[in-house]
């Protein structure tokens, strides 16, 4: 369902991408492997239409996103995506709830069903008892769960995470594992780029897909 | 789909809190901005409404004779002639004239009535009407008793006549309904004792005021009258209205330097708002356009921020003028639209509602800081999303 046909990403000269080609079935849970600065957060970004390619096509269920306008390009991301980011940018000086339900405000839902749909979220990912303590307080596990949370309170079909665990310990690491799981079961699409090697064993992990310098090469 | 987004009104106030130095700020500025013009037009236009009440009153044209340049009194018989001229309705022969008053060095305005003769000034209508004025009597406003009483004139006060003679008049009565602000200063009694005081002959009078019955033709009759007697002075209604307003302008001109200083202010910090947003500001933009918001979301949601603070302002600032003005009686600004500071305190300021000088206000500060909000939100949520959180 998503498909990666000969892309390119350039940011001035610093070719990001270098003719990306991939496929990601629907329902798979797809580890992107390799180093800082090897081009997995742009083909996140790339698959959430927070960006266009220089060259080439990204399509998701056959439509290619990279053509979209930057209103419908939102309203995909809005129905479609639920991205969460290295380093989860939450909006800091407000509450744990209202991050969370800050994507479904502009749905103009009526306010019981935001109400309800962000409680029911947060509980879920075990971050309801925090719900009213401002972002900044929480702990590094906790704001993950935030962001988690975030992600997933619109219902997207695809989940994608940029180096979840980059500001994990071990045992936080374990528990986004344990939050993985829980997104499989729900036949969520997931992607996550990272170069933890805590990913590359897990039975939940379908396939890792390993990228270096912009390209998509075999995994040594 | 709902017409009002509770939630994204929700962030705004939060928006608005958690930068809430910063916007206090601006909210106080902009609410003196707005409170301090408005209450400057409300003293005018109060002062204004109170003016055009007096001029109402007022005769269609005044006839004053003048020798050498100085006002002179003129024969009563005159007014059967000024009958004859096709047009004119009536005409009340007046007796009156400035009365210095040295003890408090105050120009007075004597005003002599005939009970029997008919008055065209409503309030001089209702003096003859209630009062009895004999020999000896005098009506006065509240401001001329207050002035007597610093005097020590309780009951009756003395007037030097030409000759050098006192003459005593007993004060019978406190007329409130004075207006203009002129009015106030208006000593009315009989016509003789009027002569008496003010020097005039016993067939003398010091105006003719003529009712005129088409409005259209006031301005023929006056210059009619103009080349009939070139000796006298000859005011329309409209003249006496314009020389009023001309007075009140320039006194509100004083106003538009301290006015100017503060829209300056104003618009420094329109400008620095519309120039950029912090890159905390930024990355908060882009984030929400990475979760969904489009860009209309957002600029709705810097819409309601710019709103609650200039319109909140806007309210607040009006407010705090009909405050100023109405209930404290506009302290300091009054003093400089009325110098004497004991007529101030007998100035009343009645409320005259102009949304014209509303919607002015309204248009100089709400739409003005509302677009300053939206323009530098509006740059950053046109560009990537993801460019914005770099």
């Amino acid at each position: 369902m998503i498909q990666l046909d000969n892309v390119y990403k350039r940011y001035g000269d610093i070719r990001a991408l270098d003719g990306v080609n991939l496929r990601i079935n629907e329902g798979e849970l797809v580890v992107l492997q390799g180093k800082s600065g090897s081009g997995k957060s742009s083909i996140l970004s790339l698959i959430a239409a927070l960006s266009k390619p220089t060259e080439g096509k990204v399509l998701v269920d056959g439509d290619n996103i990279a053509m979209l306008p930057d209103h419908f390009a939102t309203l995909y991301r809005r129905e479609n995506i639920g991205f969460i980011f290295q380093r989860y940018n939450l909006i800091p000086t407000i509450s744990a709830l209202h991050n969370v339900m800050m994507p479904l405000i502009p749905s103009n839902l009526a306010e019981s069903v935001v109400s309800q749909k962000t409680q029911e979220v947060m509980e879920l990912f075990n971050i309801a008892h925090k719900k009213d303590v401002m972002v900044k307080k929480l702990s590094g596990g906790e704001q993950q769960r935030v962001a988690i949370a975030r992600a997933n309170v619109n219902n997207p079909k695809i989940i994608l995470a940029d180096e979840p665990t980059a500001n994990l310990d071990h045992k936080l690491s374990l528990e986004f594992i344990e939050v993985l799981k829980t997104l499989k079961e729900q036949h969520k699409t997931v992607v996550i780029a990272t170069h933890d090697p805590l990913f590359f064993e897990l039975d939940a992990v379908d396939r890792v897909i390993c990228v270096a310098d912009g390209k998509v090469v075999p995994c040594s | 789909m709902k017409f009002f987004n509770f939630y994204l009104f929700e962030y705004a106030l939060q928006y608005l809190l958690r930068y809430k130095g910063k916007n206090l700020f601006i909210f106080i500025l902009l609410s003196f901005m707005v409170a301090s013009m408005a209450s400057v037009f409300f003293v005018s236009h109060a002062l204004e409404y109170e003016l055009n009440l007096g001029v109402k009153g007022m005769a269609d044209i005044t006839l004053q004779k003048k020798v050498a340049g100085m006002y002179a009194p003129s024969q009563e018989s005159m007014a059967d002639k000024l009958l004859e001229i096709d047009g004119v309705l009536d005409v009340e022969s007046r007796v009156w004239g400035y009365y210095h008053f040295q003890q408090q060095n105050r120009d007075l305005i004597i005003v002599g009535l005939d009970s029997f003769a008919t008055q065209l000034d409503p309030q001089l209508h209702t003096i003859a009407d209630k009062f009895d004025l004999n020999g000896s009597s005098i009506v006065i406003s509240p401001l001329l008793q207050k002035i007597f009483r610093d005097s020590y004139y309780e009951h009756y006060v003395n007037f030097v006549k030409p000759d050098g003679r006192l003459k005593k008049m007993e004060i019978a009565a406190i007329f409130k309904g004075f207006t203009p602000l002129e009015a106030k200063s208006m000593v009315v009694m009989s016509k003789e004792s009027a002569r008496e005081i003010l020097g005039l002959g016993t067939n003398e009078v010091s105006s003719f005021f003529l009712s005129v019955g088409n409005p259209k033709e006031i301005p023929n009759i006056a210059k009619h009258l103009s080349l009939t007697y070139p000796n006298y002075s000859v005011l329309t209604a409209k003249d006496i209205r314009n020389t009023y307003a001309s007075i009140l302008n320039y006194k509100s001109g004083v106003f538009v330097a301290f006015i100017g200083v503060v829209l300056l202010t104003f618009f420094m910090i329109v400008y620095e708002k519309a120039s950029g947003l912090s890159s905390e500001e930024k990355k908060e933009i882009g984030i929400l356009k990475a979760i969904g918001w489009t860009i209309d979301d957002v600029l709705r949601a810097k819409f309601y921020e710019g709103g609650i603070i200039a319109f909140g302002a806007y309210l607040f600032g009006i407010v705090m003028a009909l405050f100023y003005v109405y209930i404290l009686g506009a302290p300091y600004i009054l003093n400089i639209f009325v110098e004497d500071a004991i007529v101030r305190r007998f100035v009343s300021l009645p409320y005259s509602f102009d949304s014209m000088t509303l919607f002015l206000l309204f248009l100089l500060s709400v739409p003005i800081y509302i677009g300053a909000t939206l323009i530098p939100s509006w740059r950053v949520a046109t560009q990537d999303a993801d460019e914005v959180m770099r």
